[in-house]
């Protein structure tokens, strides 16, 4: 009865760790982050919004910024069709001193982000969403003041050279959902740069 | 006269690139390691030889911190199992544009000596390829016997490295 009892407990745990993080069709659990202008920031904010895409980057990963330009112009075209981009640098700056407040309102002036660039300072976020590395995106559909998961991973298959891309994952995901279809394919994998847990 | 001008220019030409050739090949043994960039399947390739070789194959990149903090016990493992039947890989998962600027350098300045390579595939097939249960992030470490992979989505250390070693020479 014991063993049971034990096996029990070790299934719920491995279940537990199995079900970390969001996976396609969970509902997104509201946040507050302070963006580089200072401000803070909500995904509540967004309710007028047909949905939105948040993308975990930071300044240091070489992967995040060979995709600076192609966020930028995510942003400028889907922003209109009512999907903002929303940026959120999930990194210890104590482990990745590029990636401190300061150096986000830097990189982000450098390059003329055109879209929120959130600093996920207690790591409280990304673990929530199961976000590993960086970039690492979540596309979420607001379903009547609900945002749902409709697509996790990758921006495009050419994290290299955005003129040898050939599957434009994110963009043809967003252009699924406002024809209102589900995104094929709903995941996807890269590389990426792992995001650290700070220290204890 | 016209044809020894010819003459002339072949032979012009020809003692250039003799130049350019001999400063090659020089260039090559100053050098530490060439590391050649290759596809997912070349790189299974390289652990598909033999069958008793334990292949310790690392998922790295010079971007990756982890990933430098754990190598020098990588190198340490790979030079104590020296002439046992193990050879070590290192996949470098840096850009190929970044090959001359970063890889080159990180190899000859901390003098790795286990064979490196650099993978350019498409991420979301190949990944998948290695572990269905695997995202992307690194360090990852397979140990390969027989074609039989086993996959650790940690960072290793000493320890843990040589005791999985051992456990499987």
């Amino acid at each position: 009865m014991k063993k049971n009892y034990l096996f029990i407990v070790a299934l719920f745990a491995s279940l537990a760790v199995s079900a970390q993080g969001y996976k396609v069709g969970d509902e997104a659990m509201n946040f507050t982050l302070k963006n580089i202008d200072d401000k803070m920031v909500s995904l509540s904010d967004y309710a007028i919004e047909k949905g939105v895409v948040v993308i975990f980057t930071c300044n240091h990963c070489p992967y995040s910024v060979a995709y600076e330009d192609r966020i930028v112009a995510l942003d400028k075209k889907y922003k209109k069709k009512g999907f903002p981009v929303v940026a959120i640098n999930p990194n210890d700056p104590t482990e990745y001193p590029e990636d401190s407040f300061d150096n986000m309102k830097i990189r982000a002036k450098e390059k003329g982000f055109t879209f929120p660039y959130l600093f996920d300072e207690k790591q409280e976020v990304y673990p929530v969403y199961g976000a590993t590395k960086t970039p690492h995106v979540y596309l979420l559909k607001n379903n009547k003041g609900k945002f749902v998961v409709e697509y996790i991973g990758a921006i495009d298959n050419n994290s290299k050279d955005a003129d040898k891309v050939s599957e434009a994952y994110l963009a043809n995901a967003i252009d699924a959902l406002i024809a209102g279809n589900k995104p094929n394919p709903e995941l996807t994998k890269a590389v990426g740069c792992s995001i650290k847990p700070r220290k204890q | 006269m016209r044809c020894r001008a010819v003459y002339v220019a072949v032979k012009q030409n020809t003692m250039r690139y003799l130049v350019l050739l001999l400063l090659f090949f020089i260039s090559f043994n100053i050098k530490s390691q060439q590391v050649p960039v290759i596809n997912y399947d070349e790189l299974e390739q390289l652990w598909s030889g033999s069958s008793d070789t334990l292949y310790v194959v690392n998922f790295w990149a010079t971007w990756c911190k982890p990933c430098i903090e754990e190598l020098p016990d990588f190198y340490k493992v790979n030079d104590e199992f020296k002439g046992k039947a193990f050879k070590m890989i290192l996949v470098s998962l840096d850009f190929p544009s970044h090959l001359e600027s970063r890889v080159l350098p990180f190899i000859e300045k901390n003098k790795v000596k286990p064979k490196v390579v650099l993978l350019n595939d498409d991420d979301n097939v190949w990944i998948n390829r290695v572990n269905p249960q695997w995202d992307g992030s690194i360090p990852v470490t397979l140990l390969i016997k027989n074609k039989k992979k086993q996959f650790h989505g940690t960072t290793l250390n000493y320890k843990e490295l040589k005791t999985l070693v051992e456990s499987k020479l």
